[in-house]
């Protein structure tokens, strides 16, 4: 046999191997598999994995999210506070994460956190109140942080292993709503809502009372358009429901509550075909998505809130004794936990500044008194005897006043009639807590589409 | 020159075989996946699928989660198995939690769980049975394509749930769009007590399923529908209804995913009450589908891969928590389960096998 034929056998050997190949390859991978299931116990237990394996000195805390951390809105703010504390903490605090979950998942998630040693975790969404209120009552050794809830929506008495905190925005709302107000030609502003629960029903609100003392001082009438979505996070209605606004109602100016940035996105195209449509940042700094329309925002910085807490668990100011009574988080400017700004250190993007300072409106003596005791007495332009002032410098004088130690203005300070002509909030005073975690009525001039 | 040469099958590879290797193989890749993240398989293994089936309430969600998983699956074997490709399980699944609200709230919201609880399986068939029947129609009768209707009527239960839920079975206690809590005797859950899950739900899944097989595999209907699946044509000659076999297992198709509704509603650890849509069938008509595959469409081993499923999105959040990488962890094995189970279906009814020709030339000059 010369060489060319043995090669030529072989060869052929090899070609019957192949066809049997997939066989045999099959065969491999599942005796790899076992294999390494067999592995896997042995593994884990050597590395220390095991129950009795896991480090007994640091603080193990988990977040449990509604959504995608992608989504560059609401979820986005949460991942990154946590990531912040993470970071910060770093010598005695794990974290971890799970997004994407139903309110049906959510026990399940949470006792898998509890067998992997967590003993902190944090629900952010309104809709894990009630799951958390019930693992709260099962695991009264783990501390359990609910974001957006209050005691007065649980179906019972508040555990004490069970506390809120929230980073609320109506402040910044209003902020918007005076920009909007300065800045729309059509005197038609919309607002594109998630739901119409209190927390939203207060944002759109206090967006409107915004609205309409620009509108007050510049002489201008204006109608706000509402619409809802019906989910938290739904890019395609929100983009859908905007562009009715616009068609439909000669929209120029949208606030929205949802979870993306699908909005600015669609008033950049608006603004690019030659119908500027403005709009804010929601949660997160959309103005990437927006350069051109996004004039400011409203801005989180959970990680304030987050550090806060996560730093009293670690001293033992907080413990599953106590929450029930100390933790009820209501952050606003004062305390940091929320910026106004189309990007972080951006309050108002720099394209619409000049439009805001030029547009002035007559101040009587109470604006100017309060202009001069926040020190902003530049502000004021004396032209024929008469004082004014800008909508942007009127937004600056808010901002200030709004960070005080003590309540000096606050947007819900009657009166307030509501969009039915009723009398809401009686002149000189001011809605409670309570008043507006429970508000379910429209500001005048608000039209609800979706009634 | 490579040659691919594929080849019929004298004889198709069994179900059992191919089902096995997508799922073992399927778990294999995603583990080869995860490890270029730098997780070490070996532990994600035991993480993801040991150390969740080891407690209670990990047996407690994957039941939960299976159940819907089983009856949607077994309804879809009966369409499957007629030719008719039923992707409305969602929407039929919507209905049945309809009727469960309907009933447990409007309906009989004063009887007892010995009534409550047949009533709302009973009339959550009808109308799951009701959403089925309209494609199964279309299609018997009018030649409407059926991946179309099922589809689109998805949307409309969708859309109907908004509405009821947003509109007149609104809450008036919160703003929140969720109906009122139904009446505790209609808590599958509470006459379960104290196992954390639904046992009328378990019975009605366990008794159905062989029930189905019987029905498919011992009983002239199900001779019929087997025949007009898998060939139309010659089954009419031999005077079996088309329009008849298309409409009977689009109904109990629509029907088992009807049960799976009032299961999903009903059976929940959360507070029975109808809920948003994609809070209530989230997504699980489609995920079914490909549990009547790995069943190779046969009702009894769709008792095993719905449990399997449902272990395999509890796997999916264990390994989000050990190790922090995100929904994609899930997304990847059922991704690679269905890219493996399509791949597996080809060979399981074509020898396919590689012919490097130009190394045999090329060895040749050696």
């Amino acid at each position: 046999m010369n060489r060319a034929e043995v090669l030529n056998r072989n060869i052929r050997r090899i070609g019957v191997l192949m066809e049997e190949k997939s066989r045999f390859l099959i065969s491999i991978i599942i005796v790899a598999i076992l294999s390494a299931a067999a592995g896997a116990a042995a593994m884990y237990f050597a590395l220390g994995g095991g129950p009795a394996g896991a480090a007994p000195t640091k603080l193990k805390a988990a977040w449990i999210y509604v959504g995608p951390i992608g989504d560059i809105g609401w979820t986005y703010a949460h991942n990154y506070g946590r990531l912040y504390v993470a970071g910060k903490f770093s010598s005695w605090l794990d974290t971890t994460y799970v997004e994407s979950v139903t309110a049906a998942d959510f026990s399940a998630c949470v006792n898998l956190l509890i067998e992997k040693g967590y003993t902190i975790i944090f629900a952010t969404s309104f809709e894990f109140l009630e799951p958390s209120y019930t693992a709260a009552l099962q695991n009264p050794n783990v501390l359990f942080f609910h974001c957006s809830g209050w005691d007065i929506y649980l179906p019972g008495a508040q555990p004490t292993n069970l506390g809120f905190y929230f980073a609320e925005f109506y402040q910044l709302y209003y902020l918007n709503g005076l920009m909007a107000g300065a800045l729309t030609t059509s005197g038609k502003i919309g607002y594109v809502a998630a739901h119409y629960i209190p927390e939203v029903v207060r944002h759109i609100n206090a967006f409107a009372l915004g609205a309409l003392e620009a509108a007050k001082y510049l002489n201008k009438s204006i109608t706000i358009y509402v619409t809802k979505i019906g989910s938290w996070y739904n890019p395609d209605v929100a983009r859908s429901l905007a562009s009715q606004l616009v068609s439909n109602y000669g929209v120029d100016v949208i606030a929205f509550t949802e979870d993306s940035y699908a909005i600015v996105q669609f008033c950049q195209e608006q603004f690019d075909a030659g119908n500027p449509v403005y709009t804010f940042s929601h949660y997160s700094p959309m103005y990437t998505y927006g350069p051109n329309v996004t004039v400011s925002g409203q801005l989180v910085h959970w990680e304030v809130i987050y550090e806060d807490i996560i730093s009293k668990v670690y001293t033992g100011t907080y413990n599953k004794d106590n929450l029930k009574d100390k933790v009820d988080y209501w952050w606003m400017l004062r305390e940091g936990a929320v910026e106004l700004g189309a990007d972080f250190g951006m309050p108002i993007n720099p394209n619409f500044i000049k439009k805001l300072n030029t547009t002035l409106f007559e101040i009587d003596e109470k604006l100017e008194a309060e202009f001069k005791a926040f020190g902003m007495e530049k502000a004021i332009i004396v032209q024929d005897g008469k004082k004014y002032a800008s909508i942007y410098n009127l937004v600056m004088l808010r901002l200030k006043e709004m960070r005080e130690e003590s309540t000096v203005f606050d947007p819900f300070t009657g009166p307030i009639y509501d969009n039915a002509g009723n009398l809401r909030v009686l002149p000189g005073l001011r809605l409670n807590r309570y008043e507006l975690w429970t508000m379910d009525w429209f500001v005048s001039n608000i039209i609800n589409l979706a009634s | 020159m490579i040659r691919i040469i594929i080849k019929k099958r004298e004889k198709e590879l069994p179900y059992a075989y191919s089902s096995t290797i997508v799922i073992l193989v399927s778990i294999f890749l995603s583990l080869v996946v995860l490890s270029f993240f730098g997780i070490n398989p070996m532990i994600a293994l035991w993480e993801a699928f040991v150390l969740p089936i080891l407690t209670v309430y990990g047996w407690a969600n994957i039941l939960y989660n299976g159940l819907i998983l089983l009856l949607c699956g077994v309804g879809l074997v009966i369409a499957f198995k007629a030719g008719v490709w039923n992707i409305g399980a969602e929407g039929q699944m919507l209905m049945g939690a309809i009727a469960a609200t309907w009933v447990s709230l409007y309906l009989i919201p004063k009887a007892p769980s010995i009534v409550m609880i047949p009533s709302m399986f009973i009339v959550g068939f009808l109308f799951g049975a009701l959403w089925g029947f309209i494609a199964g129609v279309l299609k018997a009768k009018l030649g409407v394509n059926e991946v179309l209707t099922t589809m689109m009527l998805n949307y409309i239960a969708y859309q109907i749930v908004y509405y009821l839920v947003m509109g007149p079975w609104a809450n008036p206690a919160t703003s929140y769009p969720v109906s009122k809590p139904f009446p505790e005797q209609a808590w599958l859950l509470s006459v379960s007590r104290p196992l954390p899950v639904s046992v009328p739900t378990l019975i009605l899944a366990l008794t159905i399923a062989p029930l189905v097989h019987l029905m498919l595999f011992r009983t002239k209907l199900g001779y019929e529908i087997r025949a007009i699946g898998s060939n139309p044509i010659a089954a009419r000659t031999y005077g079996i209804s088309y329009a008849k076999a298309v409409i009977i297992s689009m109904l109990l198709s629509g029907g088992l995913a009807g049960l799976a509704g009032v299961h999903a509603v009903a059976g929940s650890i959360l507070t029975p009450q109808l809920r948003r849509p994609e809070q209530v069938s989230r997504g699980f008509g489609f995920v079914a589908i490909l549990v009547a595959w790995l069943s190779g469409i046969k009702p009894l081993p769709v008792i095993f891969t719905s449990i399997l499923m449902g272990l395999v999105f509890l796997a999916g959040f264990a390994i989000q928590i050990s190790f922090a990488r995100g929904i994609g962890s899930t997304h990847l094995f059922t991704g690679v389960m269905l890219l493996i189970l399509s791949i597996m279906e080809t060979y399981r009814r074509y020898e396919i096998s590689v012919r490097i020709h130009a190394l045999r030339r090329i060895l040749r000059w050696f």
